[in-house]
């Protein structure tokens, strides 16, 4: 049984979920005003200085819905830690989502000329995104027959995703304290693995079981996954690798970033909207998709179907007569999570600055709304913290931490939007940092 | 400062330690408890009694009486006669070529075929069409009827006028060449001759009656009867030949087989109003033994009379069945001796007697059928119907099972009770368990109508526990091997029928726990 469910999603059920590694939206940085990082999230923020180096740096971000690793790993009644299934499938709702993003930026460089300012830089992307029913867990792991009688759909959407990301932008302050900024990227695809169509619906008849699979399901990959058969299926994707083969690839694709920045007196406003792009993927394309309606009602395909050995054997051969993707080679696009921002900063006095920000992602027909609210101060000359709580869909205790230490033009930076994994990581729904180090030359005074 | 610096770094790296720590835990995890319960089909089959009996095909039955006494009946194919072909005869006849009315009376050269004598043909089509010609100085009047062909009581009747001849070129002439009378719903009454009759008066300004000129003429085409009564003739009608096959005993797999009073049944089915008797031309059983024996019978050589309708049941259709018996003739014997076929010939013939006071009648609508019905019954009530069916399976292969429930689910569409039995065997046959504790009257019969055919169907749904160490005994199970059995006892109070495409229809599925618990 598990197999049946197995099978149409094997292609990239067995790839996603290994590559999924700890950590959040990334919030923090973008109330960081005095560091290059926050460059990302708007294009007219850049730090106060003449020339900027932002050397290689590291963002994570990992969201995991409705579970979390104590859900998972629990004590049985013999005080053993055993790994719960059972109890974290009943913690999800109707459809569950699993997110990360981890991004490698190599390199950025700031230059103001005046009142104009250029910039550009190179970082490597990758992005996965799992949005599951929690049927799919249920049928795996618990069986159908808690089914019987009924059609669940248990088909994900997912998208897993690697790319170069070549940008080159200018800002310009139009009018006192009005900046604004526009971005242009080329991206260069590295891989990808997503969904096109998502339809597996799963009938199991409440008469002998008769199972039914209903399937529209296609899987669109680049660069990434080979298809022989159901005992041969390979992916090539090293998740978070840093590989140069693909530096300049003709899966290409353009995005943009624009932003708008309004300094008056004490306060500090932006408002960006990024990512707006997508990549055409026509470069080494695979498409399988499975489609029509599978009906079980005999021994032959039942008993492959309940065989729980490790060993495929003569099951595939009787599976796969009746799941043979069609594999077409045709191109396809995806889209890039486009985000939006809308924050201000406060300087209540030259050590104390309160901020607050709206932050809106859309992505794979689904919205994702934060909001945050935070405060830094400087502890000393070198070192600058802050805090920021921060509000999520169903996720209301997200208490941030940054720090900027700056010593001579060198800047290094930190954030996560949520300290509370590290005090309690088993309880936590996501982990986030950032990480950069950047050179600072030429610091100018706001009044310049 | 520095001392709040490194507080700050410590509490970072505590934070970073802590966390790490309580994924330490990992790596000493006892697995995963796991409990699962899957449910998915395994059988879905049907049995029949085309699968037990050989040639049970569209045109057997199988009825058992309520004493037990189990009837296989094969019919043959239907011979069929229309009134089509009879009237396709009449209106050969009739075809008429063109008539020059050479007198003002001449008969229509209208011979009744094979001795017809008509009193009387009701038309639903036809056509009439004449040409009249003058040859006269002066203008006529013509009058042209047909006194047997009438419609409403009313003979038909033409009547024109025709101009003068000048004396030169071709007289002139009226007709309805290009419009002819159209004769649906006129009724021919044959004179006592059994001729029709066409004439006509001819009369001059002056009252003087007058030829016409003899290239004046009458034409009846396209004749069509809805109705004919009379003395109809002698007709042959050929039945052609049929076999009948009644070759199932290959599975028939207990018990002596012989048929106690075996029948051989002609059915009639006639709407003709005509006497019509049965000629016989061959009626043969084909044994096992390759032997050909003939029905003897005074019937076989005497013919079987058809019931027909007489002149006031016109539409009505009559049946009748004349069934050979051991009484009057060989029958016992000749289908007594392993009977694999029965090969006749039989015809039609239409007033046998040449009796031609009997008036008869057919309509457009009439027609006959013949149909031979082979009926054994089958001594012996206590005989089981056995059939099976084994399916291949594996349960070696998992891991634990806690539990498995198996479910049977019969619909029966036959009027006969069923018993089911599952056996799982191992590769030598030899049975580890059975399903069901004993054998279970699964099913009762379906319910019939007044003719004993079922008309619905009946299902039974039968769960079957088995518990780890009962599904222990069916691990290496190699097949499940399914039994059913039609009892042929019926506890109804009427025969019922049991008809080739009716089938018990068998399904299994099961739900298996499993899982580390």
């Amino acid at each position: 049984m598990r197999k049946l469910i197995y099978i149409p999603c094997l292609i990239v059920g067995s790839i996603i979920i290994p590559n999924l590694a700890g950590a959040q939206q990334d919030l923090s940085a973008h109330l960081m005003r005095q560091t290059w990082q926050s460059n990302r999230s708007n294009p007219a923020l850049l730090p106060d200085a003449r020339f900027v180096v932002s050397l290689p740096g590291l963002h994570n971000d990992f969201f995991i819905e409705n579970v979390t690793y104590g859900d998972l790993i629990r004590q049985n009644s013999e005080g053993k830690d055993v790994l719960d299934v059972d109890h974290a499938i009943s913690l999800l709702e109707t459809n569950n989502l699993i997110r990360e993003h981890l991004d490698i930026e190599t390199l950025g460089l700031g230059i103001r000329f005046g009142k104009i300012a250029l910039m550009g830089g190179h970082a490597l992307r990758f992005q996965a995104h799992l949005d599951y029913p929690k049927a799919l867990p249920q049928l795996v792991w618990q069986g159908n027959a808690q089914f019987v009688g009924q059609t669940v759909s248990f088909g994900p959407d997912i998208q897993l995703r690697g790319y170069h990301e070549w940008s080159l932008g200018a800002a310009a302050e139009l009018l006192p304290g009005l900046t604004i900024a526009g971005r242009a990227k080329w991206l260069s695809g590295v891989a990808d693995v997503s969904t096109g169509k998502r339809k597996l619906e799963l009938t199991t008849s409440d008469d002998v079981y008769q199972l039914e699979l209903d399937a529209d399901f296609q899987v669109n990959s680049a660069g990434s996954l080979n298809y022989n058969s159901f005992e041969d299926i390979s992916l090539d994707f090293d998740f978070g690798k840093f590989d140069t083969d693909r530096l300049f690839s003709k899966n290409s694709g353009f995005a943009f970033d624009l932003g708008l920045r309004f300094q008056k007196g004490n306060w500090d406003f932006a408002a960006s909207v990024t990512d707006i792009g997508q990549i055409d993927w026509k470069d080494e394309v695979k498409n399988y998709a499975f489609q029509g309606i599978y009906e079980y009602k005999g021994l032959d395909v039942a008993q492959a179907i309940l065989d729980d050995s490790t060993d495929f054997g003569s099951v595939l051969d009787t599976l796969e007569a009746l799941y043979q993707p069609t594999e077409t080679a045709i191109a396809y696009s995806t889209t890039l999570p486009m985000r939006s921002y809308l924050s201000a900063v406060w300087q209540y006095s030259p050590n104390w600055t309160f901020s607050g920000l709206v932050h809106v992602e859309r992505y794979r027909d689904q919205t994702f709304t934060a909001f945050a609210v935070g405060a830094s101060t400087r502890l000393i000359k070198l070192l600058e913290v802050g805090g920021v709580y921060s509000l999520r869909k169903d996720s209301y205790a997200n208490i941030g931490l940054n720090a900027t230490l700056t010593l001579g033009p060198l800047q290094v930076m930190a954030a996560t939007d949520n300290v509370l994994t590290l005090v309690r990581p088993k309880a936590s729904h996501g982990a986030h940092v950032r990480v950069g180090v950047n050179l600072l030359f030429g610091k100018i005074d706001r009044e310049e | 400062m520095i001392k709040k610096l490194l507080y700050g770094s410590l509490s970072v790296l505590l934070c970073s330690l802590v966390a790490c720590s309580q994924f330490d835990n990992l790596e000493e995890l006892d697995g995963a408890e796991y409990e699962a319960e899957f449910a998915v089909p395994l059988v879905e089959t049907e049995f029949s009694l085309r699968d037990l009996l050989k040639n049970f095909e569209e045109n057997a039955s199988l009825t058992i009486d309520p004493d037990g006494v189990i009837r296989f009946k094969y019919s043959g194919d239907v011979l069929t006669k229309t009134s089509e072909e009879v009237f396709e005869e009449i209106n050969r006849v009739l075809a008429l070529v063109p008539i020059f009315l050479t007198s003002d009376r001449i008969a229509l050269p209208f011979a009744s075929p094979d001795g017809l004598d008509i009193d009387r043909m009701e038309l639903k089509g036809g056509k009439f069409t004449y040409a009249l010609q003058n040859v006269h100085s002066q203008p006529v009047f013509v009058t042209l009827r047909i006194p047997e062909v009438q419609k409403d009581g009313v003979p038909l009747t033409i009547t024109t006028s025709i101009p003068a001849y000048g004396g030169s070129g071709t007289p002139p002439s009226v007709g309805n060449l290009f419009s002819p009378l159209l004769l649906e719903n006129y009724i021919i009454f044959p004179a006592a001759n059994d001729s029709i009759y066409v004439e006509y008066t001819a009369t001059d300004p002056m009252g003087n009656n007058v030829l016409l000129g003899t290239s004046s003429g009458v034409l009846i085409q396209d004749l069509k009867f809805s109705y004919a009564e009379g003395y109809l003739g002698n007709q042959l009608y050929e039945g052609g030949r049929d076999t009948i096959d009644i070759d199932f005993f290959d599975n028939w797999i207990r018990g002596d087989v012989y048929f106690e009073e075996p029948k051989i049944t002609l059915n009639f089915e006639n709407s003709f109003g005509i006497p019509t008797r049965s000629v016989v031309n061959l009626f043969n059983v084909i044994t096992v033994r390759q032997e050909v024996l003939p029905l003897e019978s005074e019937f076989i050589n005497s013919g079987v009379d058809f019931p027909y309708p007489g002149l006031d049941e016109v539409g009505q259709v009559k049946q009748s069945a004349f069934t050979f018996t051991k009484d009057n003739s060989n029958i016992a014997t000749i289908l007594g001796a392993g009977p694999v076929a029965v090969d006749y010939d039989v015809d039609a013939f239409t007033n046998p007697d040449m009796d031609t006071s009997i008036r008869g009648f057919i309509t457009d609508s009439s027609y006959y059928k013949v149909r031979v019905d082979v009926e054994l019954p089958l001594f012996g009530r206590a005989f089981d119907f056995v059939v099976s069916d084994s399916f291949p399976v594996d349960f070696s292969k998992y891991d634990v099972i806690s539990a498995a429930e198996f479910k049977l689910v019969a619909d029966n569409y036959l009027p006969l009770s069923v018993d089911v039995q599952a056996y799982f065997r191992d590769e030598n046959g030899v049975v580890l368990d059975s399903m069901l504790d004993n054998r279970q009257r699964v099913i009762a019969a379906a319910p019939t109508n007044a003719e004993g055919i079922a008309t619905t169907f009946v299902q039974k749904i039968t769960f079957a526990n088995f518990d780890a160490l009962r599904f222990d005994r069916i691990r290496f199970a190699k097949d499940i091997f399914l039994v059913t059995s039609f009892s042929t006892y019926n506890d109804g109070d009427r025969s019922v029928k049991v008809l080739a495409d009716q089938a018990v229809k068998v399904r299994m599925g099961v739900k298996v726990k499993t899982g580390n618990q």
